[in-house]
């Protein structure tokens, strides 16, 4: 059970990149081809557009994955970069995934409340009629698997805090 | 009392390092629990946001601006401008600043014109006798026309904001843009004048000068004519800013693949990674930010900060300064995608409702502003891109970047601010329905 589940764990985490490469060339080609068919066939779809707008909100939450397994969010530094005890940035690297997690805990709590109200108003796109559920997950799955993310790296920052704990000791 | 209490809460989280987005997501939160509001209305309204077609400019954009860095077309760029300024005292220096303005004319990101440009300028700087520390701070200064020359995308953002047009933004900010290019080759002039140590090329005589021209143009036609696309056809009519930018990422990999033949496969993946790497981390603080934003709208802020700051004095000369202080202390705690997110809601109905400005002046005011805080730690995007291209510590190069903040940037800021004719004329002349 828990290979499957590791298994499952390294081929979503593997693939994150590429959902968010595809949603990119998606919105990306479905522009293009609104300002090629118009400026030879005059046609252009406004279905085109909405999928483009889709895709790209998915591409967002999926991109804010990315950077969650990468470990690069923005932050200033400003303090960690002049901590000289190992122990106290790993102390500090800890806080920030605690945080992290309770921000990214927090806004998928929300984002589970907005789906389901979403449903529940049974919402649908303008032009395509798409259930707007579909997009509004991205919120759920980008929230969640971020929040997957930074619990793995902060069990490794804490062991990695503990054996430093142990070393002093 | 409590939204100032949570926002000094917000600059200390800041300083003590965490990740952005959860400084700004705690002070949501804070804020939410002791004013009782639900999360109900915290999705919706980030969602109503992001499902906007302008926005969709980001991406392209910096896309784009990716695979150019592959194509390696900033040598090319650089190739030119040198036979263009490269022959007069402190030219190497002026080439870095031309050079950066037409990089941010293709991709609207100063970081990206820091790293582009910085490799293929700093080894030649170094070359040529220019101190390492003052190359690197010519480099973080002027990577900031890399947002104030079109595309300029933290416009995209405020125009997306405050329902804008951002073609009319863009043209609005391009005059200052040249200005600030004016400033700093004057200052890079009068810097290099005296310094022994730094050599000048050789000197050519005109016809030879127009011959190098011409051949640099020549090798470096195909990516000189990217901005010329992208803004001929914004004000052409033929299409949109965010189709400018998709028609920008096909124009590169054309280019990238056909013409110079530097594009892999490989490298548009690579560049494509990068792309949602730069826009996860953006887009999440974007989305917190504009949750706090709608907060402090329901809870009237933006006009309790109007009143606040008219009752400080009701003189338009001292608001407007204030204003901009303000801008400032925010770019020195935020990078621009935020700190347009937060504040451009809160001074729309002090700037444009009270005091009549217009928004494009408005948007303008703010992105030079907001270009400054680049250059201003502790959050300075541009010193911090600068300082890992150029091997120098931010402490080490800081005062080098005074004169152009000094003598560049705040001029520049104070012109926009109190002569609106230098942002609106252009818009003026093109969009005359427009403007009034």
């Amino acid at each position: 059970m828990i290979k499957i589940v590791q298994t499952l764990w390294r081929w979503t985490s593997n693939s994150e990149e590429y959902v968010a490469i595809l949603a990119l060339f998606m919105s990306l080609g479905l522009v293009s081809l609104s300002i090629v068919t118009r400026m030879t066939i005059q046609y252009e779809s406004p279905a085109w557009e909405e999928l483009a707008r889709f895709s790209a909100i998915w591409m967002y939450m999926i991109g804010v994955v990315v950077v969650s397994k990468e470990g690069s969010h923005l932050k200033m530094g400003f303090i960690e970069t002049r901590i000289s005890s190992l122990k106290a940035r790993l102390a500090l690297g800890l806080l920030n995934d605690i945080v992290m997690l309770i921000v990214l805990g927090i806004f998928t709590y929300w984002a589970t409340g907005d789906v389901v109200a979403s449903i529940q108003r049974g919402e649908s796109s303008v032009i395509l009629r798409l259930g707007m559920w579909t997009v509004r997950s991205s919120f759920i799955v980008g929230c969640a698997l971020s929040a997957l993310h930074i619990l793995i790296q902060f069990i490794g920052h804490a062991s990695e805090f503990y054996g430093h704990l142990g070393g002093s000791e | 009392m409590i939204v100032g209490l949570f926002l000094i809460l917000l600059v200390v989280l800041i300083f003590v390092g965490l990740p952005l987005f959860t400084c700004f997501g705690l002070v949501l939160v804070g804020l939410m629990l002791s004013f009782s509001y639900n999360g109900t209305w915290v999705l919706p309204s980030i969602f109503y946001v992001l499902n906007s077609f302008t926005l969709l400019a980001i991406p392209f954009f910096i896309f784009a601006g990716a695979l150019m860095n592959e194509a390696k077309i900033s040598e090319k760029i650089v190739n030119f401008a040198n036979a263009i300024v490269g022959g007069m005292k402190g030219g190497l220096g002026a080439v870095t600043i031309v050079s950066c303005g037409i990089f941010g004319a293709i991709t609207g990101s100063s970081s990206a014109a820091v790293s582009a440009i910085g490799m293929a300028v700093l080894p030649q700087l170094d070359k040529y006798g220019y101190d390492r520390r003052y190359s690197t701070a010519l480099l973080a200064c002027s990577g900031v026309l890399g947002q104030l020359i079109p595309p300029s995308l933290p416009l995209v953002v405020f125009g997306m904001l405050t329902f804008t047009s951002v073609a009319a933004t863009w043209l609005g900010v391009l005059f200052p843009g040249i200005l600030l290019i004016v400033f700093y080759m004057v200052i890079n002039y009068l810097k290099c004048r005296k310094q022994e140590e730094i050599q000048t090329a050789e000197k050519l005589s005109f016809n030879q000068s127009i011959l190098r021209v011409g051949s640099t143009l020549k090798k470096g036609i195909w990516s000189l004519l990217m901005p010329v696309i992208i803004l001929g056809g914004i004000y052409g009519g033929f299409f949109t800013p965010t189709e400018a930018g998709a028609v920008s990422v096909a124009y590169a990999l054309l280019i990238g693949f056909v013409v110079y033949r530097t594009l892999t496969l490989k490298n548009v993946l690579s560049s494509a990674r990068e792309t949602i790497s730069v826009l996860g981390a953006v887009m999440f603080i974007i989305m917190i930010v504009l949750a706090l934003s709608k907060f402090f709208t329901f809870e009237r802020i933006p006009v309790l900060l109007a009143e606040a700051i008219m009752d400080i004095s009701p003189n338009k000369f001292v608001i407007l300064l204030l204003v901009n202080i303000l801008l400032l202390v925010v770019g020195m705690l935020m990078d621009d995608f935020s700190g347009m997110v937060i504040m451009a809601p809160l001074l729309y109905p002090l700037l444009v409702k009270e005091l009549g400005m217009s928004p494009i002046q408005m948007g303008v005011l703010m992105t030079v502003n907001q270009g400054t805080g680049q250059l201003t730690p502790p959050v300075a995007t541009n010193l911090y891109v600068a300082a890992r291209i150029g091997n120098v510590s931010v402490a080490n190069f800081f005062r080098h970047t005074l004169p152009f903040l000094f003598f560049g940037n705040i001029p520049v800021l104070l012109m926009v601010t109190y002569i609106p004719e230098i942002s609106l004329w252009l818009p003026r002349l093109i969009y005359p329905n427009l403007i009034p």
